[in-house]
């Protein structure tokens, strides 16, 4: 088997499957057994296409989303024998996931994190795209929506502030729950709410952007 | 519920975490009003197609490969 590489999935019930079955070892040993390798290697074999999507809307790029996932791993390894029965195996790789890249983001960046009452405004692009003249020929918002490209979409969220991305791709597209979100960035269900419903707004303005550019609606002052 | 109260928990309607109580009266306004049940569904749309966009990729063999040699280290 040496180079057959960390295997995929076989579908989406192995995910859960997998999960509880690394959680049934109380503890794992500090020298590793074939059976733990083994164990972790499924359980990294599941995950893996999620961690690298995650990877790399946050960094952005190919090679960077690479060695963060790798970093995961290697990291997820050392404290594979504190993950405890009963938690999700998703959630716990994708905390992991987190604070490695904001540990990165951190330090490579100067940039000020976003205060949190910063108001960037409330913006619906159903709304938007629903006022007087704005519609297309089409003539409907869910026509507008299907002509944006998922080329555009990956654009608008990675264009978001880290922030506001991490908790909009944690919800909307791993699909986590506020609570699950808190304890994966470490911050309160408040806190989590607050940049959701900021990162989306600004999302949705984002999107309204590329419909205009792309003259699918009729944008203000045109 | 109104319309104002309904827009406001919009999202926490769609992510499922409204309360017993509040999912009601949410379902009761959305079979009651036809301009707010659309941009539910709007919304709905939106997050459906914000999560195929990025459920497409994969991670690359490269890496798959990489990263079982390194295990095979441990």
């Amino acid at each position: 088997m040496e180079g057959a590489g960390i295997p995929k999935p076989a579908g989406p019930e192995r995910g859960l499957a997998a999960g509880a079955a690394s959680a049934v070892g109380e503890s794992v040993p500090h020298a590793a057994s074939a059976e733990d390798r083994g164990r972790f290697e499924g359980l990294i074999g599941e995950q893996l296409d999620g961690l690298y999507r995650s990877a790399l809307r946050l960094t952005r790029n190919r090679s960077a989303a690479e060695d963060l996932v790798q970093e995961v791993m290697l990291k997820s390894w050392r404290s594979f024998h504190t993950f405890q029965e009963g938690t999700s195996v998703r959630a716990w790789l994708h905390r992991i996931l987190m604070n490695a890249f904001f540990d990165a983001h951190r330090k490579q960046t100067r940039e000020p994190e976003i205060a949190e009452q910063e108001d960037i405004g409330e913006f619906y692009l159903y709304d938007k795209v629903r006022e007087g003249g704005a519609l297309s020929e089409a003539g409907n918002p869910e026509v507008v929506l299907e002509q944006i490209m998922d080329s555009e979409v990956r654009e608008s969220l990675e264009a978001l502030p880290v922030q506001f991305r991490s908790a909009v791709l944690l919800a909307d597209v791993e699909g986590f729950s506020y609570k699950e979100i808190a304890d994966i960035l470490g911050v309160p269900v408040g806190t989590v709410m607050s940049r959701l419903s900021r990162g989306r707004h600004q999302l949705q303005r984002q999107l309204w952007e590329f419909a205009k550019d792309r003259h699918l609606v009729r944008g203000d002052g045109r | 519920m109104n319309c104002e109260e309904a827009v406001e928990k919009v999202w926490q309607f769609l992510d499922k975490e409204l309360d017993g109580a509040s999912f009601s009266e949410m379902q009761k306004h959305l079979e009651e009003c036809r301009h707010c049940f659309s941009k539910v569904e709007f919304e709905e749309r939106l997050r459906a197609m914000l999560r195929r966009s990025c459920c497409s990729e994969q991670a690359p063999a490269e890496l798959r490969e990489r990263l079982s040699k390194l295990l095979r280290l441990f």
